[in-house]
């Protein structure tokens, strides 16, 4: 759908069409899902919090009001931010500065296990969505909505209300810390 | 088993490989969509939002209502204009408005083209220049501190982020090279193509390093107030070798204007509007000068004095205030 069906969409759903959110739901939902599922620990608890997001969302819908230039997808992450953050303060996951080694001992599988020419790769693979987890919430999250989410650096400002510049430095510095994580041995 | 250490466009392909194979499956999704169905359904129905548009704005005129309204905008926008002149040249250094106050000054110079209102014009900077140097004197250090601070801060922030832009560019410009060094046949150009991409990547650890140093500078601080006083004795010093310099410049401008007065009594009439009131104008300004002169001596005794080692405010503002 283009970001004109969709406003359409939401101006049906505003005026009273309710049953049209299934259809903003079947949109994002794969979106949401993939951004969840790279920031928490696993699929069950990533779709619980997808879940909330978008019934937080059609709370919030009489109050939305689409702005010039701005997406929807960019209010619905917002949310979905707002609902990780609360997700983090009740499992009490503080922001760490740096890596501890016992941790990234934790992630590395048995070698022994896979075939040898895709065991690197997928090794790599597989450990990548442990390692950003590792990361502190501020790089994990411009990391994940750069590279995963795969969005300009201006619509990850709006969701996240930081400067571009300041994104631009947490996404190098996350890929920074990443690699070190991957390449330990 | 190697372990194949990654580089950053390897570790990006990664990424995204991995999170395309990151989706809800059919059934899950049908689940998670009835069950969020179920509770919007209980809830109350939505409120009608208003009118996404207004229609008052296509119904407005712009010759009918909005075109009176212009002059009324066109004089707030020039009272603003006015107004920041105006609150500029009371602005002190420091000030946020100090950098147009010194501009306008400037524009003021390059367009006064007659000496004598020249002269009056370097006289009046000076009186400035002293009034300044006299709040300068009864600055609180300990402001001007956390002043220092705060934009040393600001400017360390901006400068981390300008190395890591660069360092972005040059991997974009790298991945394009690699693009293109894959698409080659000619062995000439596979040779050429890699002696860029070795270039760039000598340039991007030069930029990560760069990066480190700037990200690991600390702020030098201020650390005692001791330091901050020399420097404001440096700042202040300077400033007397700037107005030493205005009034040299402005006695040069005087001299060359009795020269000229006193070569004939035609000056008046060889100089089409220079009337009496004039001349007398500059004598006027003249003597203003001389006695500014000389009351611009006291500020530099005072300096050598006791009166910035002790930092007596007093002793400051009375050399202003002879000055005037």
């Amino acid at each position: 759908m283009t970001e004109k069906e969709i406003q359409t969409l939401i101006s049906r759903i505003q005026a009273g069409e309710t049953e049209l959110f299934g259809r903003i739901f079947e949109q994002f939902s794969d979106k949401l899902f993939r951004h969840v599922a790279f920031r928490v620990k696993d699929r069950e608890t990533a779709k619980d919090i997808v879940s909330e997001v978008f019934l937080g969302a059609w709370q919030s819908l009489p109050r939305y009001r689409h702005q010039e230039k701005a997406k929807f997808s960019t209010w619905l992450f917002s949310i979905a931010r707002r609902i990780l953050a609360d997700y983090y303060r009740k499992h009490q996951r503080t922001d760490r500065g740096k890596v501890a080694l016992e941790d990234i001992a934790e992630i590395l599988p048995d070698e022994r296990a896979l075939p040898e020419e895709t065991a690197s790769i997928q090794l790599a693979s597989e450990r990548v969505i442990s390692a950003i987890q590792l990361l502190p919430l501020n790089m994990a999250e411009a990391v994940t909505l750069h590279y995963i989410d795969e969005m300009e650096y201006v619509e990850m400002a709006a969701i996240t209300g930081k400067t571009e510049g300041n994104l631009r430095v947490l996404v190098h510095r996350g890929l920074q810390q990443l690699k070190k994580i991957l390449n330990h041995d | 088993m190697t372990n194949q250490h990654l580089t950053d466009q390897e570790l990006a392909q990664l990424l995204k490989a991995k999170a395309a194979g990151f989706t809800l499956s059919t059934g899950e999704k049908q689940v998670m969509k009835c069950n969020l169905m179920e509770k919007i359904a209980g809830a109350d129905v939505t409120k009608s939002a208003p009118k996404r548009y207004n229609p008052w704005i296509y119904k407005i005129s712009f010759r009918g209502v909005v075109m009176p309204f212009l002059p009324i905008l066109f004089a707030i926008l020039l009272a603003g204009g006015v107004g920041t002149a105006a609150l500029a040249d009371n602005a002190s250094p420091g000030d946020p408005l100090y950098a147009v106050d010194q501009w306008m000054e400037q524009v003021q110079q390059r367009w006064t083209n007659r000496a004598e209102t020249k002269a009056n014009l370097y006289a009046r900077f000076a009186d400035e220049r002293l009034q300044e140097l006299s709040e300068l004197r009864n600055t609180d250090p300990s402001k001007l501190a956390e002043r220092a601070r705060e934009m040393w801060e600001k400017h360390h922030q901006e400068a981390v982020e300008r190395v890591t832009k660069s360092i972005e560019q040059v991997t974009a410009v790298q991945n394009q090279f690699k693009e293109k060094l894959a698409a080659a046949t000619d062995s000439e150009q596979k040779a050429v193509f890699q002696k860029i991409i070795d270039h760039l990547t000598e340039v991007q650890q030069r930029r990560e390093e760069r990066l480190t140093e700037v990200e690991d500078r600390t702020f030098p601080g201020l650390e005692s107030l001791g330091q901050l006083r020399a420097q404001i004795q440096e700042m202040r010093q300077e400033n007397q070798q700037e107005m030493q310099q205005v009034r040299e410049r402005v006695r040069e401008e005087f001299q060359g204007l009795r020269l000229g007065n006193g070569l004939g009594q035609g000056a008046n009439s060889q100089t089409p509007g220079t009337s009496t009131s004039d001349v007398s104008s500059s004598d006027t300004s003249d003597s203003t000068l001389a006695g500014g002169t000389s009351g611009n001596d006291t500020p530099t005794n005072a300096d050598t004095g006791n009166g910035a080692q002790s930092g007596n405010p007093s002793a400051g503002s009375d050399a202003g205030n002879s000055a005037r």
